[in-house]
C-alpha cells in the first residue's frame, strides 16, 4: 500500500553560510494495506517531515514514495492528514470544517448527498452531534481533535496520516480518543500511519512500531505489536511489556 | 452592567465618553475665559474667543444644519468612495503579493520605493489627470490610503499560521480555494484594522483635498472658510460634524467586522 524507497529529505539553508539540513536519510519503509504503523523518535528527527512528504505536501530530495501503486507528487483525496494542532479553520463552523475536504473536491456540486450524510454520522459517532454550528474557539481541545478526525474521515480515505494528533490533551481525553481511533480503524479498514513521541500511544495504536534515530532520520528498530486488536489491550501485561521495549529502544 | 446586551453597553460607553469630552471642553472654555479676560468691557480677548463653549458650537451647528448636512453628505460620499475603492483594490492585491513568493519578490521593492513618498506631492498630478471636480478628491483619498491597506494585507497573508494552509492543502484545496477559504478569511481581521487606521488618514486626505480646491459642499471647505476670517462657533461646528462623520464610519466598520469576523469575538 505505502512504499517508501530510499527517501532522503534535505532542507536548504534558511540563512546564508548555514549548512543544508538533512532530516531524513535513505529511509526505506513498507506499510501493508489496512495496517497500522506508529512512528516514534526523538524531537526534530524528521517525523513530521516524513508525514508531510507522504501526504504529498513536501517534495523528497531523493527517493520515491508510492501509495496504492501511484507515486506521490501532490496531495490526494484518498490520503487524509491530521495535524498536531488539529488544523481547524477558526472562521468555519464544526460542520464546515468537517466537510472541508468534501467542499474542495465537490467543486461542481456533483457529490451525492450520502457523502454529506456520512459526515453527519461521523460527527455523531465522535460525540459531536448538536455542535455543528459552533466555531472551533467554542470547543474543548478534545472536541477539536474529534472534528479533525471527522474531517479526515469525510472523504473515506484509504490512508490516514496522523502527526501527534493527541499531543497537548489531558491523559483521560487522550485515552478516550485513542480508543476511538482504534475503533474507527478496526471498522473502516484504512491504513494508518501515526507519528508520535508518546510510547504508550505507539504501543496502543501501532501494529508495528518504527523507532527512528536522531536526525537525520533512519530506521533504528521495528517492533512488531500485532496484539492491538485484542480486547482490553491497554490493561494487558503484554501492552506494558511493549511500552517497556519501545522505551528501551528509544533510549538506547 | 455585565448582564446587559452588548449594544446597550456600547451605547452607555459611547454616551459616557461623549459627555466626558463635552465636560472637558466646557472646562477648557471656562479656563480660557479666566486666563484671557476681556481687553475692554466691550472687546473680548481674541485668545479666549478661539475656544467657544460646546453649547455655542452646537448652537452654530443647529443654526447652519441645512448647509452642514449637505457638507456632511458630500464629504461622506467622497470619504466612503475613497475608502471602498482602496479596500477593494489594495486588499486583494496585498493578499496576492503576500501569498505568492515570486510576486512578493517582484513587487515589494516597488512598494517600498513608492510608500515613503508623501502622497501630497502627487496632488498636482491628480488635478491635471482628473480635473478640479470630485474625481481628483476621491483619487487623492485612494492614493493616501491605498498603500496602508496594501501593506497590511500583504503582511497578514504572509503571517497566516502554516497549519491552516497545510490542513487546507491536505484536504485537497486548489490555489483559488486556498485564497477564498484560508488566505482571505485569515487576513480579514488585519485588513479591518488597517481600514480603521486608514479612516483617520482618509479624513486628513479629505481635508487637504477640500481645502486645496474648495468644492461647493464639503466639511473641510466650511471649516477652512470659518478659520479665515475666524468665526469660532462655526469652525467648531464644522469640526463636530467631521468628528461625527468619523465616528459613524468607525462604528460602521466595527459592526461589519463583528459580523464578518464573528469567529474572532467568541
Amino acid at each position: 500500500m505505502i512504499k517508501v524507497e530510499h527517501l532522503s529529505l534535505v532542507y536548504p539553508p534558511r540563512v546564508r553560510r548555514q549548512e543544508p539540513v538533512q532530516v531524513i536519510k535513505a529511509l526505506d519503509l513498507e506499510v501493508a494495506e489496512g495496517e497500522s504503523v506508529a512512528i516514534i523518535g526523538p524531537s526534530g528527527c524528521g517525523k513530521t517531515s516524513l508525514l508531510l512528504t507522504l501526504a504529498g505536501l513536501r517534495a523528497a530530495t531523493s527517493g520515491k514514495i508510492v501509495i496504492g501503486g501511484e507515486p506521490v507528487r501532490r496531495p490526494r483525496r484518498e490520503v487524509a492528514l491530521i495535524l498536531q494542532d488539529a488544523g481547524l479553520l477558526p472562521w468555519k463552523t464544526v460542520w464546515k470544517n468537517a466537510t472541508l475536504s468534501l467542499c474542495f473536491h465537490d467543486r461542481r456540486r456533483s457529490l451525492p448527498r450520502s457523502a454529506y450524510e456520512q459526515v453527519h454520522r461521523s460527527l455523531s459517532d465522535l460525540g459531536l452531534q448538536g455542535l455543528e454550528n459552533r466555531y472551533p474557539a467554542q470547543l474543548s481541545g478534545g472536541q477539536r481533535k474529534r472534528v479533525a478526525i471527522a474531517r479526515a474521515l469525510a472523504v473515506a480515505p484509504h490512508v490516514l496520516l496522523m502527526d501527534e494528533p493527541l499531543a497537548s490533551l489531558d491523559a483521560f481525553t487522550k485515552e478516550r480518543i485513542q480508543a476511538l481511533i482504534l475503533d474507527l480503524w478496526q471498522r473502516q479498514h484504512f491504513t494508518m500511519v501515526l507519528v508520535t513521541h508518546d510510547m504508550e500511544e505507539a504501543a496502543f495504536l501501532g501494529q508495528r512500531i518504527i523507532v527512528l534515530s536522531s536526525p537525520p532520520a533512519m530506521v533504528k528498530a521495528i517492533v512488531d505489536n500485532p496484539a492491538i486488536n485484542q480486547p482490553q489491550w491497554r490493561q494487558s501485561e503484554a501492552y506494558y511489556e511493549q511500552v517497556r521495549r519501545v522505551r528501551l529502544l528509544c533510549e538506547s | 452592567m455585565s448582564h446587559w446586551p452588548r449594544w446597550a453597553q456600547e451605547i452607555v460607553n459611547y454616551s459616557l465618553s461623549i459627555v466626558a469630552l463635552l465636560l472637558l471642553w466646557q472646562l477648557a472654555h471656562w479656563g480660557a475665559q479666566l486666563l484671557f479676560p476681556p481687553i475692554h468691557p466691550r472687546f473680548p480677548n481674541p485668545r479666549a474667543q478661539i475656544l467657544p463653549g460646546p453649547l455655542e458650537a452646537f448652537g452654530a451647528l443647529a443654526h447652519n444644519w441645512r448647509e452642514t448636512s449637505r457638507d456632511l453628505e458630500a464629504s461622506g460620499v467622497r470619504l466612503i468612495l475613497g475608502l471602498l475603492i482602496s479596500l477593494f483594490t489594495a486588499a486583494p492585491l496585498g493578499l496576492m503579493i503576500g501569498a505568492g513568493r515570486r510576486l512578493n519578490g517582484l513587487l515589494t521593492p516597488l512598494i517600498y520605493t513608492i510608500y515613503p513618498i508623501p502622497k501630497v506631492v502627487f496632488w498636482p498630478v491628480l488635478l491635471i489627470l482628473f480635473g478640479i471636480g470630485e474625481n481628483s478628491k476621491v483619487s487623492f483619498i485612494v492614493l493616501m490610503v491605498f498603500f496602508q491597506i496594501l501593506l497590511s494585507a500583504r503582511d497578514a497573508a504572509q503571517h497566516i499560521p502554516p497549519s491552516y494552509v497545510i490542513s487546507a492543502l491536505a484536504a485537497g484545496a486548489k490555489r483559488s480555494q486556498l485564497f477564498w477559504h484560508v488566505i482571505l478569511p485569515a487576513s480579514l481581521p488585519e485588513i479591518f484594522t488597517s481600514l480603521r487606521v486608514s479612516l483617520g488618514i482618509g479624513v486628513a486626505a479629505l481635508y487637504i483635498a477640500e481645502t486645496a480646491i474648495r468644492p461647493r459642499f464639503g466639511l473641510a471647505k466650511t471649516i477652512s472658510q470659518s478659520a479665515f476670517p475666524l468665526i469660532p462657533a462655526r469652525l467648531y461646528a464644522g469640526i463636530i460634524a467631521l468628528a461625527f462623520l468619523g465616528l459613524v464610519l468607525y462604528i460602521a466598520i466595527e459592526a461589519i467586522e463583528r459580523f464578518v469576523c464573528r469567529w474572532k469575538y467568541l
